[in-house]
């Protein structure tokens, strides 16, 4: 009697267990016109002109846009302006803006608000600080115009409004001047998706901003026109990457950002998923030219003839995901070279230690700092040191969390060499090694001069013709040590129609189909 | 509790303060300049001397005041209490788990000792403790959100957005933080529950001719339950804040997750402030616990 009674009592278990997964399973439906993207963590700050951080910029670009953004060549192209003109000089921009436009509080934009946007730009960007030492004023005429008046004509002045990285996204001008100098916490723009929302480490929300008022022409990289086909678009911070893939898998998120290259394969025959090869990105070993053994530059030179790239690339995953490069410059931008490419992939021990005796090297540590951010640096870490180990190098490979890395880095005293992956961008100006300051203290006279030629050369080949040789006397230098480009990856579900799949990821005129 | 929370306050400054790490470097981004870091340190108040960081966040939090966050420049106090939420859920409904699942499967252990039921529900108890919450959680997704789509495979719902959303985002992590501790409450209350069984009361009880099941239910059971309460009590505190993974897993956006990230960012005041109120909830955990001792055992009186 017993042993019936504790047998009906698992079957009613058994039957409570199933009623209660079958009916949580029917209850869980997705939204139909709601886009999900799956982001690995939550962005320091909705303020596109206080960082470099990428989520930041995954975010934001889909609530301010900027004056010009890029078309799908890379070319710069009007978005809040109309077109520019530049005096014969070179000195003068006038900047003509779209009328009709309006934030999202309902303002309709003008000069008064470009200019303050710009203002701040200039001060709290780090590249809004490369543009301002160049420029003498910056002006409203009337309230559909401004005037960018500089002190040398550079040329690189609308490619810089068009970046989206610490970019000059446009605010109302009483958002900026209730902001001060904090940063900016009112997310307003003219974007075609409006801030609702930010549910502190769950999500962020946008929806479709019903007045966004499209560039008349058709879309084309970032440019033309944007519309926000999906009524919501939601960021939701997943910090697991299994659970990511998983999710995308399982359809409970649309698009995944930042997925292992490893899991590509797997996803080729998958009807449910689209792969995406996204931004080229680029790995680089930089030596600290301020303090210690690496400010002799035969001991670079040693360093830099002891490095088989394609011994380390496979770390970034299957051949699709790497490629060996010489160039400073990404190959899906204009500014492509091979110049200086002798010494890049050296491979050659023996010229390595003959290059090391030449500096007197005596077998001294060489540090070798590397940030736990991201397992690929760690695992180029540990080929570079079975590299140089095996040329006769003594290297000590100093692992920190990313915070610890991010301060150690800047303290020269504190290392020798550094792994560095570096995100991808569209001119060489906007490149951080190019400047003194940058993680490594590259000080050259010679580049200074080069690079003030380039900055104001006037026609397309001059500057080409400079952009070699300075990546040239990056070589010569060992500014960096170049080890390769390699791609992100990111993955959607089959049911995402219109994803253009730029280097810099975007969700206007992207549907969630069935 | 004061002087308590006093000293872990005094101990958490020093240790957050002590790790190196720059959390202008990480805000800022890859192409900061040294200009900037100096500029947003001096906005953080981080060029100032720890003492006196020390001084001025005491002298907020006696103003009840914890600070602004490091990383996103919100109140420390706001950004915990929306993190609240889920990690009370997530801790409650874990524990409603753990003790439907340990404390059944810890009394058939004890009341059919050394038999093949006891010795299954001591594996399946010591499975559950040991193995890893990631992995769990990581099979329950692919079996649960992948293959059977039952529960969407991480995430959240407020309970004020849509109550019904969020259990279901929550029974993943729940099954996965409360199996881990059932195995432990499961073994303690077999061990307790045994320990009883082999009272003279017990003894008397049988003799009087009595069901075993009213020996046990009745006499032995609720005997047992007073140390098992405490193994609850260290459990629920180890779930407040230890939930991290779980959390991180399923992207629960609780107290745990905070935790991490914060010292990830080394984001110190929110750092400062999680822990003291991690600190605070433990020891009213224990207080409430020391409470329930009397309600169950009549010997037992405080005043």
């Amino acid at each position: 009697m017993q042993t019936l009674n504790r047998s009906r009592f698992v079957r009613r278990l058994l039957q409570i267990s199933l009623f209660f997964f079958v009916s949580v399973g029917a209850a869980f439906a997705q939204s139909g016109d709601t886009l999900i993207v799956a982001i690995k963590a939550q962005p320091p700050t909705l303020d596109m002109h206080a960082t470099t951080n990428n989520l930041v910029r995954n975010v934001a670009m889909h609530v301010n846009e900027g004056l010009f953004t890029f078309d799908a060549d890379f070319n710069p192209t009007p978005m809040l302006a109309t077109g520019f003109e530049r005096s014969d000089d070179g000195l003068i921009y006038t900047i003509g803006l779209r009328e009709g436009v309006t934030f999202h509080n309902g303002k309709g934009m003008t000069s008064e608000d470009v200019v303050a946007s710009l203002n701040r730009w200039m001060v709290r960007s780090s590249f809004g600080r490369t543009l301002a030492r160049f420029v003498e004023s910056l002006e409203a005429d009337g309230p559909y115009e401004i005037v960018v008046t500089l002190n040398e004509p550079v040329n690189f002045v609308i490619t810089a409004f068009a970046t989206f990285r610490a970019g000059p996204a446009i605010y109302p001008s009483e958002v900026i001047e209730r902001t001060g100098d904090e940063r900016i916490t009112e997310i307003i723009g003219t974007g075609p998706y409006r801030f609702v929302e930010w549910a502190e480490g769950q999500e962020i929300v946008l929806e479709r901003y019903e007045d966004y008022q499209p560039v008349d022409m058709a879309a084309s990289g970032y440019a033309g026109r944007r519309e926000a086909l999906a009524q919501t678009l939601k960021f939701i911070f997943v910090p697991e990457l299994s659970v990511r893939r998983v999710g995308v898998e399982a359809g409970d998120f649309h698009m995944a950002l930042d997925i292992d290259p490893e899991s590509f394969d797997s996803y080729i025959d998958n009807p449910d998923v689209q792969s995406f090869l996204g931004a080229p990105r680029m790995t680089t070993f930089i030596p600290n030219k301020s303090q210690g053994i690496m400010t002799d530059i035969t001991m670079r030179r040693a360093v830099q003839a002891a490095v088989c790239v394609e011994d380390i690339l496979p770390v970034y995953g299957g051949e699709d995901f790497w490629r060996v490069d010489p160039s400073v410059t990404w190959q899906e931008t204009a500014w492509w070279s091979d110049a200086g490419s002798e010494l890049y992939n050296v491979c050659d021990a023996a010229r390595a230690q003959e290059l090391a005796q030449e500096s007197g090297y005596d077998g001294e540590a060489i540090r070798l700092a590397v940030s736990t951010g991201d397992d690929s640096k760690f695992n180029v870490a540990l080929i570079l040191e079975q590299q140089l180990e095996a040329t006769g190098f003594n290297v000590e490979v100093e692992v920190r969390d990313d915070a610890a890395h991010g301060a150690i880095i800047d303290d020269p005293s504190m290392w020798d060499f550094a792994i560095s992956e570096h995100t991808y961008r569209t001119h060489p100006i906007l490149h951080s090694h190019l400047q003194a300051t940058w993680t490594g203290w590259w000080e050259s006279a010679e580049r200074d001069r080069l690079l003030s030629e380039f900055l104001v050369a006037g026609s397309e080949e001059e500057t080409h013709a400079i952009w070699d040789q300075i990546q040239g006397l990056y070589y010569d230098d060992v500014v960096v040590i170049k080890i390769g480009d390699y791609f992100e990856h990111h993955i959607a579900s089959s049911g995402l129609q219109g994803y253009a799949n730029m280097p810099e990821p975007f969700f206007w005129n992207v549907s969630v189909g069935e | 509790m004061v002087a308590t929370m006093l000293v872990v306050a005094t101990l958490v400054f020093i240790v957050t303060n002590l790790i190196p790490g720059s959390p202008a470097a990480l805000i800022l981004g890859e192409d900061r300049t040294p200009e900037q870091v100096v500029e947003l340190n001096r906005e953080l108040g981080l060029d100032r001397p720890a003492a006196v960081r020390f001084l001025l966040w005491a002298g907020q939090l006696i103003r009840g005041d914890f600070g602004r966050s490091l990383f996103n420049d919100r109140s420390v106090a706001q950004v915990i209490y929306s993190r609240l939420e889920p990690t009370i859920l997530l801790t409650l409904s874990s524990a409603v788990i753990a003790v439907l699942i340990g404390i059944p499967l810890g009394i058939l252990a004890a009341v059919y000792q050394r038999t093949v039921l006891d010795l299954g529900a001591m594996a399946v108890a010591l499975v559950g403790a040991a193995i890893p919450n990631f992995w769990l959680g990581l099979l329950l997704i692919l079996a649960f959100a992948l293959r059977f789509k039952m529960f969407p495979s991480a995430g959240y719902t407020s309970l004020s957005d849509d109550p019904g959303a969020t259990w279901r985002y929550l029974v993943l992590p729940a099954i996965t933080l409360g199996v881990s501790h059932a195995g432990v409450i499961a073994r303690m209350s077999r061990a307790n529950l045994l320990e009883v069984l082999q009272t003279d009361y017990v003894r008397t009880a049988r003799s009087k001719g009595l069901r075993e099941r009213v020996v046990v239910n009745k006499h032995a059971f609720r005997n047992a339950l007073v140390p098992t309460l405490s193994v609850v009590g260290i459990a629920l505190a180890l779930m407040i804040g230890g939930s991290v993974i779980t959390e991180s897993v399923f992207a629960v956006p609780g107290v745990g997750r905070l935790l991490i990230e914060s010292v990830l960012r080394r984001d110190f005041p929110m750092i400062q402030g999680v822990i003291l109120l991690i600190a605070m909830l433990v020891a009213l955990v224990n207080l409430l616990v020391d409470l329930t001792y009397a309600l169950l055992d009549p010997r037992i009186r405080y005043g």
